[in-house]
C-alpha cells in the first residue's frame, strides 16, 4: 500500500503542495487529475526521488521512501511526461542501457528487454533508432523501460499523451492487467474520461490540495448532488409541494407551473425513497431526475473558484 | 565514440601534428645545406612544439566534450529518468568522465607514431614519451573535471561550454597573472622576502601549463623561453616543489579533479537539500531506539 501523508513543498514564497494526503491500495490503479500547476508532477517527482519534500512522508509497504532512496529506486518505475531520446541509440540499445543501470547485463538483459518491448507491441522496432520512432512508440518504449526492473509501484505522468486511439486502448488494457498482477499504479492525466476507464480510484488535486478521492461514480455523485432535482407533477401538486417542503433533505424549492426544481441533498437511495413516497401519496409524477454533468463539467466544477472547491474524502 | 566525430577528431589531431613535424623537420634538415652543420636545437624544438600543440588541442577539445555531458542530458530531458533509476549521481558523473577519457586516451595513443619522429635523431627516450602521454592524459582528466563541473551547474550546453573555457582560462592564465602581480608587489614592498613569493608561486601547481612546460624542460634538460615565462620569479628556482614539480603538480591537479567530480555529483543530486532533514530523522530514530533500550 502507498500512503502519502501531509506532503508539503514550497518554491520560494509559493507553497506548491499544502499537505497532500492520500492512500492507494496494493494492486489499485489510481488516477491523479488536476489542472496545470495543481501539483501533480511535483508530487510524482517527490515520490520518485527527483525532488526533496519540505515535510511529510511517502510510505510504501510500511517503508518511508523519502528516507530510503535505495528501496525507493528498487520498487518504483517512473515514466515522466516528457520523453528524451538518445539520437544514436536503437530501441534495444536504449533498453539495454537502462537495464544496465538496474544491474542487468548480457543475455538476461536482452531477454528481459525484448519481453518488455513485446509486451508493449514494439518488439519489431528493436533495431530501429529511437529518434525514428513515432511519439506514441517512444512513449511505449519509455513505459517498457520503466518495467525493466519489475517495480511494485509504477508512477506514470500522462502516459498516453501523444498516442493514437489504438495505442491508448492497448496501454489501458495493459495497465489494467498490470494492476491485476499486484502492481500499484499511479497515473496522472488531464483526460478525465480516460482515467475513469483505467482507474479504480481518482484523486482530484487543485492548488496543492486533494479535493476529492474516490471512485469515478462516487465523485460524479458527490458533485451532481448539488444539481437540482427536476420533477414534473401531473396531479396533486399541492400535496407534492407540501411533502417536498417538509422533507428533511430539501434545501430549497422553485415552482414553475407543474415543474418543480428541488435542491435535494440526498443520494440515489434517498431519491428513490422520495419518488416511492410521492407515488404512495397518490402524487402522479411524469418526470423525476437530476441533471448529470459530463466528466469535464464535473472536473471544472470541482476545481472552479466559483464552486469554492470542496474538500471531501468520498 | 561510434559517431564520425571521434574519427574526424583523431584524423585532424594527427594531421596537425604531422604537418608541424614535417615542416620543422624539413626546415632543420634544409638548414644543413645552408649552414653546413646540423642545428640540434631545431630538432629538440620539434619535440617541444609537438608537445605544446598536443596539450593545446587537448585543452580545446576536452571542455567541449565534457561541458555538454550533463547539460546535454538536461536539454534532452533524459537526466531525470537516469536519476530516477538505481544509478547514483556520482556514478553518472564518473560514467561521463570515463567516456570522455576514452576519447582522450585514444587520441593520445594515436599520436604516438607521429611523436615517435623524435627517435630519429635521439635525445628522447621511450620512457619520456610514455611519461608525457601519462601527464597529458592526467591533464585531460583535469580539464574534463572542470568541464563536467561547468556542465553540472549550467542548464544549457552553450552556457556550460563558456563556463568551462572561462574556468580553464582562470586556471592557466589567471594563476600566472596572480604570480606576476605578486612578484611586482614583492619587489616594490617586500624586498627580500622570498618565502612570500614561494608561497604565492605554489598556486601554479594547479596550472597544467606549468606541468607540461616543466616536464619538457626536465626531459630536455633545458630551460626554455616558456619556462622563464611561466615560472616567473625567484620561487621557481627556490620553491619546495621545484625538484619534482611535475609529480607534485599532477598530484594536486588530480586531487582537485576528484574534488570537482564529487561537487558535481552533489550538485546533480536532486535530494541534496533534503539531506539535513534525512540526517535529522536518522538521528531522531537512533535516539528513540536508545531511549527504548535504556528505558
Amino acid at each position: 500500500m502507498l500512503r502519502i501523508q501531509n506532503l508539503r513543498k514550497r518554491y520560494g514564497n509559493t507553497e506548491v503542495l499544502k499537505g497532500i494526503n492520500f492512500e492507494v491500495q496494493t494492486g489499485e490503479v489510481f488516477g491523479f487529475v488536476g489542472q496545470n500547476g495543481a501539483g501533480k508532477t511535483t508530487t510524482m517527482k517527490i515520490m520518485t526521488g527527483l525532488l526533496a519534500a519540505d515535510s511529510g512522508s511517502v510510505e510504501f509497504n510500511g517503508v518511508d521512501l523519502l528516507f530510503n532512496t535505495k528501496y525507493m529506486k528498487k520498487v518504483i518505475g517512473f515514466v515522466p511526461d516528457y520523453f528524451g531520446t538518445y539520437n544514436n541509440l536503437k530501441a534495444i540499445e536504449y533498453m539495454e542501457f537502462f537495464a544496465s543501470m538496474y544491474g542487468l547485463h548480457g543475455k538476461e538483459a536482452r531477454g528481459r528487454c525484448m519481453r518488455m518491448m513485446d509486451m508493449f507491441m514494439i518488439g519489431d522496432k528493436a533495431e530501429t533508432y529511437v529518434d525514428n520512432l513515432s511519439r506514441g512508440m517512444q512513449q511505449k518504449l519509455c513505459m517498457a523501460r520503466a518495467l525493466l526492473h519489475d517495480p511494485d509501484l509504477l508512477v506514470l505522468d500522462e502516459p498516453t499523451s501523444g498516442m493514437d486511439p489504438q495505442s491508448r486502448l492497448e496501454v489501458k488494457n495493459l495497465l489494467k492487467e498490470l494492476g491485476k498482477t499486484g502492481k500499484t499504479i499511479i497515473i496522472s492525466s488531464h483526460i478525465l474520461p480516460e482515467l475513469s476507464e483505467m482507474c479504480d480510484t481518482i484523486g482530484v488535486i487543485e492548488k496543492g490540495e486533494i479535493l476529492f478521492q474516490g471512485s469515478m461514480d462516487e465523485i460524479v455523485t458527490a458533485v451532481n448532488v448539488s444539481n437540482p432535482l427536476t420533477l414534473r407533477i401531473l396531479d396533486n401538486l399541492d400535496t407534492a409541494v407540501k411533502m417536498l417542503r417538509e422533507h428533511p433533505l430539501t434545501k430549497s424549492m422553485a415552482i414553475d407551473g407543474k415543474d418543480i426544481q428541488l435542491s435535494f441533498k440526498g443520494d440515489a437511495n434517498a431519491e428513490a425513497e422520495l419518488l416511492e413516497q410521492m407515488i404512495a401519496n397518490g402524487i402522479k409524477v411524469i418526470s423525476f431526475g437530476r441533471k448529470r454533468d459530463n466528466l469535464e463539467t464535473v472536473f471544472m466544477r470541482i476545481t472552479s473558484k466559483e464552486e469554492g472547491g470542496r474538500k471531501n474524502r468520498v | 565514440m561510434r559517431t564520425a566525430r571521434t574519427a574526424i577528431l583523431i584524423v585532424g589531431f594527427n594531421t596537425i601534428l604531422a604537418i608541424v613535424a614535417f615542416v620543422m623537420f624539413h626546415n632543420t634538415i634544409k638548414g644543413i645545406t645552408s649552414m653546413g652543420a646540423l642545428d640540434y636545437s631545431g630538432l629538440t624544438n620539434l619535440y617541444t612544439v609537438m608537445v605544446y600543440i598536443e596539450f593545446g588541442i587537448i585543452a580545446i577539445i576536452v571542455p567541449a566534450i565534457t561541458a555538454g555531458a550533463v547539460a546535454g542530458e538536461r536539454e534532452r530531458q533524459t537526466l531525470d529518468v537516469m536519476l530516477a533509476s538505481r544509478i547514483s549521481p556520482l556514478a553518472v558523473i564518473w560514467g561521463k568522465m570515463l567516456s570522455c577519457m576514452q576519447i582522450i586516451v585514444v587520441v593520445c595513443i594515436s599520436s604516438l607514431p607521429v611523436l615517435s619522429i623524435v627517435f630519429v635523431y635521439g635525445g628522447i627516450r621511450i620512457t619520456n614519451l610514455l611519461v608525457l602521454l601519462f601527464v597529458i592524459i592526467c591533464t585531460g582528466f583535469y580539464f574534463g573535471s572542470i568541464g563536467l563541473f561547468a556542465s553540472s551547474i549550467c542548464k544549457k550546453t552553450t552556457a556550460a561550454v563558456i563556463t568551462a573555457y572561462v574556468g580553464m582560462v582562470a586556471v592557466v592564465i589567471l594563476t600566472g597573472g596572480i604570480v606576476y602581480i605578486a612578484e611586482k608587489l614583492s619587489v616594490e614592498f617586500v624586498k627580500e622576502n622570498n618565502s612570500f613569493m614561494e608561497g604565492i608561486s605554489n598556486i601554479m601547481l594547479i596550472n597544467p601549463a606549468t606541468t607540461i612546460v616543466g616536464l619538457v624542460g626536465d626531459q630536455l634538460e633545458t630551460e626554455s623561453y616558456f619556462e622563464e615565462l611561466l615560472f616567473y620569479g625567484v620561487a621557481r628556482r627556490e620553491g619546495m616543489f621545484v625538484k619534482n614539480w611535475t609529480f607534485y603538480s599532477v598530484a594536486v591537479q588530480l586531487f582537485m579533479s576528484t574534488v570537482l567530480l564529487f561537487i558535481s555529483a552533489w550538485i546533480l543530486n536532486p535530494l541534496k537539500f533534503g539531506l539535513w532533514r534525512r540526517v535529522k530523522k536518522i538521528y531522531e530514530k537512533r535516539k528513540d531506539k536508545k531511549s527504548v533500550i535504556s528505558g
